[in-house]
């Protein structure tokens, strides 16, 4: 309860619910159309659109996860980050082009619909399981991480004991239904203009606090070099996981950016493709801004643990309200509170509407199936997902940070290649793109499933260290080539107007 | 160049494979490889037909990957030969910015500069 005596901080929070309720109404009355539900009526600018990428892309992974990882594994998480510098520009200029040019020939308003436009509809069905899939990982890591942010803020755990994080992840889940699910696509990208802009500001704010909180650069590495907990190991270049962890890191999170469908379905959404040009950059600005909370935060908090100005954690995903609770003054521990809101909430509205929108639209029509009334049933489809996500996040029992690994993996093992390579090679058939698909995504949960469970010993595929994820998208692309060079004769049967597209 | 990328990207792909079933030594180097080559063999794909100015630039790129494959195998030799992590942090955020400013002039320089070749006025439609 201790935060709730802070009333600055309740203020700054409040503040900001109130403003997010506000735009979530605004914007619902203006969502009349499939279009405006699911790609914002294609009127956001190149700020909105950067901030938006932004604020979906990260999540409570950054400002909850991340620290909670380097506290568990020390300097190599930070090979998650460090692609941060390109992988926006990797996006466009890799995909974007063709994904903005196919919504100007077709209606295209999700990724499924770019894998139908370009393979056919088995491809679109599988892409739609995949989307599915890391949808229901990536939501699930959203609301556990709200979860453990309402929990410490209104101090849940001292009266409920075990039942306390699933009491505060179904608080958490209602409020992000509500306006995600009133005001659609629409919502998520106005809310997120001011949850980009929000999140960058309080992880500026709080890397200054943490590294002066550590007693600066030198204070932090001489508390964790004394430390038994962490030690020099925390400071190794690969902190303490093997390089082939590390480096798997670095892969995921760079190519694997490619077939993120959250970051993909913006360049739908552009109002003017000339954009694209300054995209980057903004993107690239404002992702590494926000960062800085990860990297303050995450070699702060260990020392002061390993210095016991603060206790050891009862869960490393505590890391930042911890560090809120007891370092931060109420205006900014609110002010940072509301960043992480911001970051949950703007990616779990965004997943909620892509998720719904594979299963009403993209899987029916894989099937040969029109839905009608897209929007009412995607509002519906949206609850039912999120307390879906929930249930998962609670039965995976680990890390928020390894949770949405594995959705990010399925992504990326899931779509990745298909889209990379499918939609800049016209050698690429639809049975390879099909089999693409479903091997990633069957690989990477098939590998997360079999390491996880202890029901039935079962023998070990890939070595202990390699991250399934890293694993799966490799396999995914070879399959893609491998299966592209056997069946050569779909070729031709690429559609005129796609076949343009991929020309242009 | 299309050939090119896409056989680029299959050694890189091929030496991820490698890296992660292959235990020792050898597979770290493949791995730093790998993870360095298959962003510039992709972009290199999404920019086939980017006009012959952008071609230099397009070299550039996989020299700025290069650097990255340089900066990862130098962390692997640090990793060799100070396992102590001896004022690590410190030298590990050093090199973490530099491999973030290095790719970040491909993002604020490289990608703006090039962006007329491979998306010209007319190409807002197909």
């Amino acid at each position: 309860m201790a935060l709730l005596a802070r009333p600055w901080l309740v203020l700054t929070a409040l503040g900001y619910f109130a403003a997010v309720t506000w735009i979530g109404l605004w914007a619902a009355r203006r969502t009349q159309t499939a279009g405006d539900f699911f790609i914002a009526g294609q009127r956001p600018g190149l700020l909105v659109t950067g901030l938006a990428t932004t604020a979906a892309a990260f999540s409570g992974f950054v400002f909850l996860g991340g620290p909670g990882l380097t506290y568990r594994m020390g300097t190599g998480s930070f090979f998650i980050l460090a692609s941060t510098g390109f992988t926006s520009s990797l996006l466009c200029w890799v995909v974007a082009k063709r994904l903005r040019l196919l919504a100007a020939v077709r209606e295209t308003y999700t990724i499924p619909d770019v894998v139908g436009s370009r393979f056919g509809r088995g491809a679109a069905g599988w892409a739609a399981i995949a989307v599915l899939v890391g949808t229901i990982g990536y939501l699930g890591a959203q609301i556990q991480a709200l979860g453990i942010l309402v929990e410490t803020v209104f101090g849940t755990h001292a009266v409920l004991g075990a039942w306390s994080l699933p009491v505060a992840m179904a608080i958490g889940v209602a409020v992000v239904l509500f306006y995600s699910t009133a005001g659609g696509m629409l919502a998520g990208v106005y809310t997120d203009l001011l949850q980009g802009a929000l999140m960058a500001l309080a992880a500026v704010a709080v890397f200054a606090l943490a590294l002066r909180s550590g007693g600066g650069l030198g204070g932090i590495v001489d508390s964790l070099r004394g430390s038994a907990q962490f030690g020099n190991r925390f400071l190794d270049p690969m902190g303490g996981v093997p390089t082939v962890t590390a480096l798997g890191f670095f892969f995921v999170f760079s190519v694997g950016t490619l077939g993120q469908p959250h970051m993909l379905h913006k360049f739908f959404m552009l109002r003017r493709p000339r954009q694209v040009r300054w995209l980057p950059l903004v993107i690239a600005v404002s992702q590494s801004l926000c960062l800085l909370i990860w990297v303050g935060l995450g070699l702060a908090v260990p020392a002061l643990v390993a210095s016991g100005r603060l206790q050891a954690l009862r869960n490393p995903d505590q890391a930042t309200p911890e560090f809120l609770l007891h370092f931060a003054p109420g205006w900014l521990a609110g002010l940072v509170l509301a960043g992480a809101l911001a970051a949950i909430m703007s990616t779990a509205d965004s997943f909620i509407n892509i998720g719904a929108a594979a299963l009403v639209r993209d899987l029916p029509r894989a099937l040969g199936h029109e839905a009608a009334d897209e929007v009412r049933r995607g509002r519906i489809v949206g609850v039912v997902l999120t307390f879906g996500a929930a249930l998962f996040a609670w039965a995976y029992g680990d890390l928020i940070a390894l949770l949405g690994t594995f959705a990010f993996g399925t992504f990326a093992a899931g779509l990745a290649p298909a889209l990379a390579v499918g939609l800049n090679w016209k050698g690429v058939t639809r049975r390879a793109a099909s089999w693409s698909i479903a091997v990633g995504v069957i690989a990477n949960l098939g590998l997360e499933i079999t390491r996880r469970q202890s029901l039935v010993a079962l023998p070990t595929i890939i070595p202990p260290a390699v991250l399934p994820a890293a694993f799966a998208l490799v396999v995914s692309f070879l399959t893609l080539f491998v299966v592209s060079a056997l069946d050569r004769s779909a070729v031709e049967s690429i559609p005129a107007d796609v076949e343009e597209v991929m020309g242009a | 160049m299309r050939r090119f990328a896409l056989l680029l990207s299959i050694l890189a792909w091929l030496a991820l494979l490698g890296g992660f079933l292959v235990p020792g030594v050898v597979a770290d180097w493949l791995l730093a490889l790998g993870c360095a080559l298959l962003p510039a063999a992709l972009i290199l794909l999404g920019s086939w037909r980017a006009d012959v100015k952008a071609r230099g630039l397009r070299f550039g790129i996989l020299l700025l990957f290069l650097l990255l494959a340089g900066v990862l195998s130098a962390l692997l030799i640090w990793r060799a030969h100070d396992p102590t992590g001896v004022q690590a942090v410190g030298r590990l955020l050093l090199q973490l910015c530099g491999l973030w400013l290095a790719t970040l002039v491909l993002t604020g320089i490289v990608f703006p500069l090039t962006f007329d070749s491979f998306w010209p006025d007319d190409g807002d439609t197909p």
